[in-house]
């Protein structure tokens, strides 16, 4: 019993070491984290007051060009966040070159009446390339909203043609001209070419909370990569001398995964006090409605995830001692299973079958429990599962080590 | 220590993968109190094998290792103490908390070995709070000593103590064995080093997985000889 309190005593010493490591590594994420909010929505206001200025290129004389940009000004979807502006072909490279115009919209020559003949070519998007995120959000709802308008112009036409042919009526080209005018008219005064629906990000989760768990649980499975050292078994020679001691491998295994436990757990009670004090303070919108977080509702049930992130780092570090193997593995387990427990996306994106197997990760169970207890709905089921899930991990990490051992002996 | 220690190790067999590979065959030999005996055979002949067995950190597929007091009073066993190749300590802590690991049955005893005892001899308290990764292989080997000399062994097992150290290390390290020897204790040493094979009694050869003994008489080409 001396022994196992003096080892116990010395792991959490061994553990300590690594607060400094896990402090600044976390400070620094956090640093990173509240730069990228800002400008992400310092970025989103710039983009509220000033939307992208589209260039509609045309040759001079190209008629029903009015028709053309009454139709674009006029989409509800797109007038916040475009502009359009009517320019010559000739100036496209140079107005994108000088960032007059972020994307150029290249009008084939007498666009409208080959559209309605049937004999159009394609209209040229030209992106200046220094925004990806407009260029893929400006190709979705632009080819969206042509693809429509063409099909439904197509429609008509094929319509028209197969009628006046089984009738054998006369001025067929005339009236399909006068149609088509008529249809674009009609399109000019649509209030919504588009509607879009958004999928909910988690079962009764707003993107706020669903975020911020994510967040949250991603910073506390990084203290995994920040401190290998704590985590890993110590020499087989080192077990196997302190088992001949009178030190059992399970009660060394008990007193690492207790010093390990105790340190995360001592760490996430103070950052988490400071984060729920900070955070409504700083300038982000996304931690100003972090309110629901509150340290003794929210944060302090979470603790009882903590053993189950120590469980899950021990088990990775039993399968792979080696250092920088280990950390490696675990980099790659936390990327694959929290992208399989829907950490980077709405887990209803995923297939039902993945969907069924993801319940059984250990980063599904720590989600579902951890974003119970931010959002206060905090369930027994889900704690439940947490607990089983503990008890698992840990029980594979043991028999992992008492295999090495035997293999050596 | 009044009592006389003896060794007594017989018919030991090791084997791996399920007995596919053997690497110890029927050792047999016998050390008495004040005795040093060597292991010698080339890399990977099975020496530190022999001396876990010994330790018992392994376990042998058959034979015995039988270590008593000849004149024993009591059922009480002698204490091995064993010091590996590779030093078993806890390199993110300082050198005193590694001893107190090891002596956390008595910590009274390991001020008193740090103020005169074996500690003392092997010069660890001066550098006592410093981490075990900042210190060289010799400070690691001394400590890797006194940990193992934390139970009051009377059998010492050494693994290759002077592999990679320098001079006036390995000469600490042997007048240190030199005294633990003639206090009665059994040391028993795997080694490659002149200086430790002068030290001595008795030389047994291991090769091809058998003990055989032999008598040296300073003659390295013989021993060699003997070796290959």
């Amino acid at each position: 019993m001396k022994l196992f309190k003096t080892y116990l005593k010395l792991e959490y010493k061994k553990a300590l070491q690594s607060f400094p490591t896990i402090l600044l590594g976390t400070f620094a994420l956090f640093c990173v984290t509240v730069l990228l909010l800002f400008s992400w929505q310092t970025q989103k206001k710039e983009h509220a007051t000033s939307p992208a200025v589209i260039g509609v290129a045309t040759e001079k004389d190209e008629p029903y060009m009015d028709f053309f940009m009454g139709l674009l000004k006029n989409m509800d979807n797109l007038k916040n966040n475009y502009t359009f502006t009517l320019i010559e072909k000739e100036q496209v490279s140079t107005l994108l070159k000088k960032k007059e115009i972020n994307i150029a919209f290249l009008i084939p020559k007498n666009y409208i009446s080959s559209l309605i003949d049937g004999t159009d070519e394609p209209i040229v998007l030209r992106f200046s390339g220094s925004d990806p995120s407009i260029t893929t959000l400006m190709m979705r709802q632009l080819s969206e909203a042509v693809s429509s308008i063409m099909l439904e112009t197509e429609a008509g036409i094929y319509t028209m043609n197969d009628y006046y042919a089984i009738h054998r009526l006369p001025n067929q080209s005339k009236d399909e001209r006068n149609l088509n005018i008529k249809y674009i008219n009609r399109l000019l005064t649509r209030h919504s070419i588009f509607s879009i629906e958004t999928l909910e990000a988690e079962q009764g989760l707003s993107y706020t909370e669903y975020y911020f768990t994510v967040g949250l649980l991603l910073l506390l499975l990084s203290w995994g990569l920040l401190s290998p050292s704590c985590f890993r078994p110590e020499k087989k020679l080192l077990q196997l001398k302190l088992a001949q001691s009178g030190l059992s491998i399970p009660l060394q295994f008990l007193a690492k995964q207790l010093a390990c436990c105790g340190n995360l757990c001592l760490l996430f009670l103070m950052l988490s006090l400071i984060l729920s004090l900070v955070a409504p303070l700083l300038p982000i919108t996304i931690l100003q409605q972090t309110t629901f977080v509150e340290w003794m509702g929210a944060f302090l049930p979470v603790l009882l995830a903590i053993p189950l992130i120590t469980a899950f780092f021990h088990v990775i570090y039993e399968l792979i001692p080696d250092l920088v193997a280990g950390v490696l593995f675990l980099f790659i387990s936390i990327l694959l299973m929290g992208y399989l427990s829907g950490y980077f996306y709405p887990f209803s994106m995923l297939p039902n079958s993945i969907q069924n197997i993801s319940h059984l990760l250990p980063t599904r169970i720590l989600f579902q429990y951890t974003s119970g207890c931010l959002t206060k709905s905090f369930s027994l089921v889900a704690l439940g599962k947490l607990l089983l899930t503990t008890f698992i991990l840990e029980l594979i990490a043991l028999c992992t080590r008492m295999y090495r051992l035997e293999v050596t002996r | 220590m009044n009592q006389t220690i003896h060794l007594q190790v017989s018919n030991l067999n090791k084997t791996y993968r399920h007995g596919k590979q053997t690497v110890l065959k029927d050792i047999n030999f016998t050390a008495k109190a004040g005795e040093c005996i060597g292991i010698l055979g080339t890399n990977g002949c099975g020496k530190s094998t022999l001396l876990t067995l010994l330790a018992g950190i392994q376990t042998p597929n058959s034979g015995t290792i039988h270590a008593f007091y000849e004149d024993a009073t009591t059922s009480q066993q002698p204490v091995i103490g064993y010091v590996p190749q590779e030093n078993p300590l806890i390199e993110e802590l300082t050198v005193y908390d590694n001893l107190k690991l090891w002596y956390s049955n008595s910590p009274l005893q390991l001020d008193k070995e740090l103020e005169e005892g074996s500690l003392a001899m092997l010069s660890i308290p001066s550098f006592l709070k410093k981490n075990v990764k900042h210190l060289s292989g010799g400070m690691k080997k001394r400590l890797t000593i006194g940990c193992a000399l934390a139970c009051n062994p009377q059998i010492l097992l050494l693994d290759e103590p002077g592999a990679a150290l320098d001079l006036p290390c390995k000469e600490e390290i042997l007048s240190y064995l030199k005294s633990y020897k003639s206090a009665g204790n059994i040391v028993i040493i795997a080694t490659h080093e002149e200086p430790e094979i002068a030290l001595c009694d008795h030389i047994f050869l291991l090769r091809n997985g058998t003990l055989t003994e032999f008598e040296y008489n300073g003659d390295l080409n013989a021993l060699l000889k003997g070796m290959s």
